[in-house]
């Protein structure tokens, strides 16, 4: 019997998404809100190596490679993103950018 | 080894012109012209690849990850030919907004390149890497008025919105691996057959939420109305058409991975028909009702929009029955691209001050200023609104009676009474068009011979396929979603 065992990764790996998703929902500062989505992401990369644990299949482990790229050029788009509107309105909070509207 | 890379051909020449119009964009970077015309000839080239020689049954490359079918090569062709229709149609709108750079052109190729593979793909990690790949080119698109606050504020929102939806979607992807142990939705169609384990259904519906927020049903359309207005017209056209139609095909592909002929799988089929019928719902009543008390003609369409995706779950409720339903949102998919190709190249005319954007109040007198324009909008509108004569008219016929086959009457019913509403937004711009003189706030519209073109043929296309259907609905009557 392993020291960790899968479904202690699965606890984690949930609490981490939670963490995530919580954090997107409350937190106002985009940068953080940016950080929140990359945090999702990481804590189903966790998952799948726990599922890939119990498996015994290699499948997850490939999964989080490419998850790890996808991340990364996720978070430049998004940076740039965030660059540009801080140039045109000065500010990173999300409460103060909202022009479009019904 | 050499046959399977002949199956690819589509993909590889689109691949290779994307790599040849990022060079070019790098190497000529004070002249757009020939990024523009490299793209241009990338498109017609991987359209008439994939419309050339549909294969008479599907091959699966990849240890199965990629589907060459006739499905997924009618999507990438029809996509590249709603991408060379937007390049040609809408070069003066970025010229105008001074946003015409060499970087567009590959951006959108590689949003094409996304999407095909969305279509094509049959595992669940190549899924999230197209959604991703025609995403992200998507962001940055939207964001691309790049001193216009409203054009970054909508590329943010859709960001941020858009990736916290994608992790969503691999969580999915994570609880289907964890139920099945494979990635690969054969398998999972294979799994299924004995029934359904919790984790599974619970992957599943991870799954279909994060597309049914990518084809913004309610109540998961918020940011639909705010990122259509501030993203650039012609990009807000390309994602009405080529990102709507990749993700509603990818959608039906993922409902479908589950084997819901298997006694396991009842109670679960009527969790997601529910699902997908208070989505259908949702998106005709809020679509249809906010419409008509716009007065930004953008977020008019935004909104018809929604209502579109209303109609379009309508026949993939439908498609439980087999095959009528598959073919009904093809036939749809197809107007509403045709139409929403059209409608948006118009719209890219109007000269709307960057500040306010295009309101319905620019139409005012159309008539006595454009008579040609005038036609032009009111066939569109006629079609969105599903008046006989045009294709409109018959793509809601074929979802209502797919949806009726499939027992869903009372929600025909209700998408009837919606489709009435929605037609007052749609007469009534055609009256301000026609009845009213020009208010003296209204913008002007620009004269372009490519837009002039591209909505010519578009309308062309709305006109003929209204009046004679039945080549159309028999030739997508051959492409099976299943094989």
């Amino acid at each position: 019997m392993s020291l960790l065992e899968p479904w202690m990764m699965l606890v984690v790996s949930m609490v981490i998404f939670g963490i995530g998703l919580l954090g997107l929902l409350i937190r106002k500062n985009l940068l953080v809100m940016l950080m929140c989505v990359e945090l999702m992401l990481n804590g189903v990369n966790l998952s799948f190596v726990a599922f890939s644990k119990i498996h015994h299949s290699l499948d997850g482990h490939l999964a989080v490679l490419f998850v790890m790229t996808v991340a990364a050029a996720e978070s430049a788009v998004g940076l740039g993103l965030v660059i540009a509107l801080f140039r045109t309105l000065r500010t990173v909070d999300s409460d103060q950018i909202q022009i479009l509207r019904d | 080894m050499m046959a399977d890379l002949e199956m690819l051909r589509p993909w590889i020449f689109l691949a290779s012109g994307i790599l040849l119009t990022l060079l070019i964009s790098v190497i000529r970077t004070e002249s757009k012209r020939p990024a523009q015309i490299s793209a241009l000839l990338t498109v017609l080239g991987t359209a008439i690849f994939s419309f050339k020689s549909p294969p008479s049954e599907a091959v699966f490359l990849f240890s199965g990850a990629l589907e060459v079918s006739s499905l997924s090569l009618f999507a990438l062709g029809g996509m590249s030919v709603l991408a060379a229709m937007f390049i040609l149609g809408t070069g003066h709108y970025l010229t105008r907004e001074k946003i015409h750079i060499s970087d567009y052109y590959h951006l959108l190729l590689i949003l094409v390149l996304g999407g095909s593979v969305l279509v094509a793909s049959r595992n669940l990690l190549l899924s999230f890497i197209a959604l991703e790949v025609m995403s992200l080119p998507a962001y940055t698109l939207v964001g691309f008025r790049r001193n216009d606050s409203r054009s970054n504020e909508a590329a943010l929102k859709y960001f941020i919105l858009g990736g916290a939806m994608g992790a969503v979607f691999l969580l999915g992807s994570s609880f289907i691996f964890g139920a099945t142990g494979t990635l690969d939705l054969s398998a999972v169609f294979t799994e299924s057959k004995g029934g359904t384990s919790l984790l599974l259904q619970l992957g599943h519906l991870l799954v279909v939420l994060a597309f049914l927020f990518k084809v913004a049903a309610a109540p998961l359309h918020f940011w639909k109305p705010d990122v259509y207005e501030g993203a650039p017209t012609p990009v807000t056209g390309i994602m009405a058409t080529i990102i709507t139609s990749a993700s509603f095909l990818g959608l039906i592909r993922l409902i479908h991975m589950i084997d819901f002929s298997s006694p396991g799988t009842v109670g679960y089929l009527e969790l997601m028909k529910s699902a997908l019928r208070v989505a259908a719902i949702a998106s005709l009543v809020v679509g249809s009702s906010v419409m008509i008390t716009q007065r930004s003609l953008k977020r008019m369409l935004a909104y018809s929009s929604i209502t579109h995706t209303g109609y379009l779950l309508l026949g993939v409720l439908g498609a439980f029955d087999e095959k009528v339903g598959i073919t009904s949102v093809l036939v749809y998919l197809l107007g509403y691209c045709v139409m929403s190709t059209g409608a948006f190249v118009l719209l890219t005319l109007a000269k709307a001050p960057a500040d306010t954007g295009t309101e319905l109040i620019d139409l005012t007198g159309l008539i006595k200023r454009s008579p040609f324009l005038t036609f032009l909008w009111t066939v569109f509108f006629f079609s969105m609104a599903g008046m006989p004569f045009t294709v409109g008219f018959f793509t809601k016929y074929s979802v209502f009676m797919a949806s009726l086959g499939g027992g869903e009457t009372v929600l025909v019913i209700l998408a009837a009474i919606c489709t009435v509403v929605g037609a007052y937004a749609y007469l009534r711009a055609i009256a301000l068009m026609t009845m009213r003189d020009a208010a003296p706030a209204a913008g002007d519209w620009e004269f372009s011979p490519g837009s002039q073109i591209v909505a010519i043929v578009a309308a062309g296309f709305v006109l003929f396929l209204g009046i004679i259907p039945n080549a159309m609905i028999q030739y997508l009557k051959g492409i099976p979603l299943i094989h």
